[in-house]
């Protein structure tokens, strides 16, 4: 059939021709594997027996068709070769590309270290330098140093200050002449200070054995601290006392209040019921405390004596 | 409030010390007397 077919199609002989041409003219590169394919070529023959004259024509399909497998075989390898060749330009790219990235990194990261350390130095720098009022933060500084400066509101001349220094200084008559002329010049003093300028002048008074001067400003300072508290002061003070605790004070402060009740205001009545009621518990306690330690110490004194009048009899 | 309670709260107030305890006992006993009726509040 082939026989026939070459025959009868000389056309395919020539493009075999030109193909075994171009595989010729493609695996120059590769002339060993060309060679080998001759030698299979020529090692068909020589096996082959002997052609008979009607089978003469069949050698030039074999030939076409082992140089076909060569130069397919051929191409093959040439791809391969184009393969290993281009995996082999592939590869060093990518560590190229990596390196450089790695570069850049490490060279912001030197950058950012660097920046870093220069900001803590220029921040010991400028904690290491001394405030000026020209910087912006020497203001603050200022106003930090100036804030003590502030707090002497009273300065010493002040009329008590040079009181208390003369006093000091032992010289008592001048601090009560301080005093004296500072309470005659400012009647509208307040009742605190007033009471405070009243206690210094009669320890003063005492110190300078001036003990009149000294009885008449403690008398003053009674009837100031007796005189000035109207009954809703005194309801304050109770509601402080009983908030503190101090049942003395509190008994005293209602007391005052229930004995001046005639003149109270209206609005200041439910507050005598209240008064009655606290200082009577507040007694009834401090009595009952009372009882109860003058009970503790007849039963210590009845069992001392109970024991000394058993002593002698057991023995 | 009776002359009582009223000489012992001077008393109270005169004096820088306390009172005995049966001066206590007599005014919490007033006191208490007074409050539990409703004519303390009028003055």
């Amino acid at each position: 059939m082939s026989d026939d077919k070459a025959d009868n199609n000389p056309v395919p002989e020539e493009k075999a021709a030109t193909v075994n041409q171009q595989a010729q003219q493609s695996s120059e590169p590769a002339p060993p594997q060309e060679e080998q394919a001759d030698n299979k070529l020529t090692g068909l023959m020589a096996d082959s027996p002997a052609p008979a004259p009607e089978a003469a024509p069949a050698k030039p399909t074999v030939n076409l068709e082992a140089e076909a497998m060569g130069a397919a075989e051929a191409a093959v390898a040439e791809g391969e070769k184009a393969l290993v060749e281009a995996q082999g330009e592939l590869q060093p790219q990518p560590t190229a590309k990596v390196a450089p990235k790695t570069k850049s990194n490490k060279r912001r990261e030197l950058a950012l270290r660097v920046l870093l350390a220069a900001n803590v130095l220029a921040m010991i720098v400028v904690s290491m330098m001394p405030a000026t009022g020209d910087q912006p933060g020497g203001n603050g500084g200022a106003a930090i140093v100036a804030a003590p400066d502030t707090l002497k509101p009273i300065p010493m001349s002040d009329p008590v200050n040079r009181a208390m220094q003369s006093a000091q200084n032992r010289d008592f008559a001048g601090a009560v002449g301080i005093l004296e002329g500072y309470l005659n010049d400012s009647p509208l003093m307040h009742v605190a200070e007033r009471l405070s300028v009243l206690l210094a002048l009669s320890s003063y008074a005492a110190r300078d054995q001036d003990f009149d001067k000294s009885r008449k400003y403690a008398q003053e300072v009674q009837s100031l601290e007796q005189s000035h508290h109207l009954p809703e002061d005194l309801v304050n003070m109770a509601e402080a006392a009983l908030a503190s605790g101090d049942q003395e004070s509190l008994r005293r402060t209602w007391a005052r209040f229930l004995l001046q009740q005639r003149q109270i205001p209206s609005w200041l009545y439910q507050h005598v019921a209240q008064a009655y009621l606290q200082l009577g518990d507040s007694y009834r306690s401090d009595a009952d405390q009372a009882a109860e330690a003058a009970r503790l110490i007849e039963l210590k004194a009845a069992t001392v004596r109970l024991r000394a009048e058993a002593l002698p009899g057991g023995k | 409030m009776s002359n009582l309670l009223v000489c012992a709260l001077s008393l109270v107030l005169q004096s820088p010390q306390d009172p005995p305890t049966f001066v206590k006992k007599e005014i919490a006993s007033q006191t208490s007397r007074i409050a539990a009726t409703a004519t303390c509040i009028v003055p």
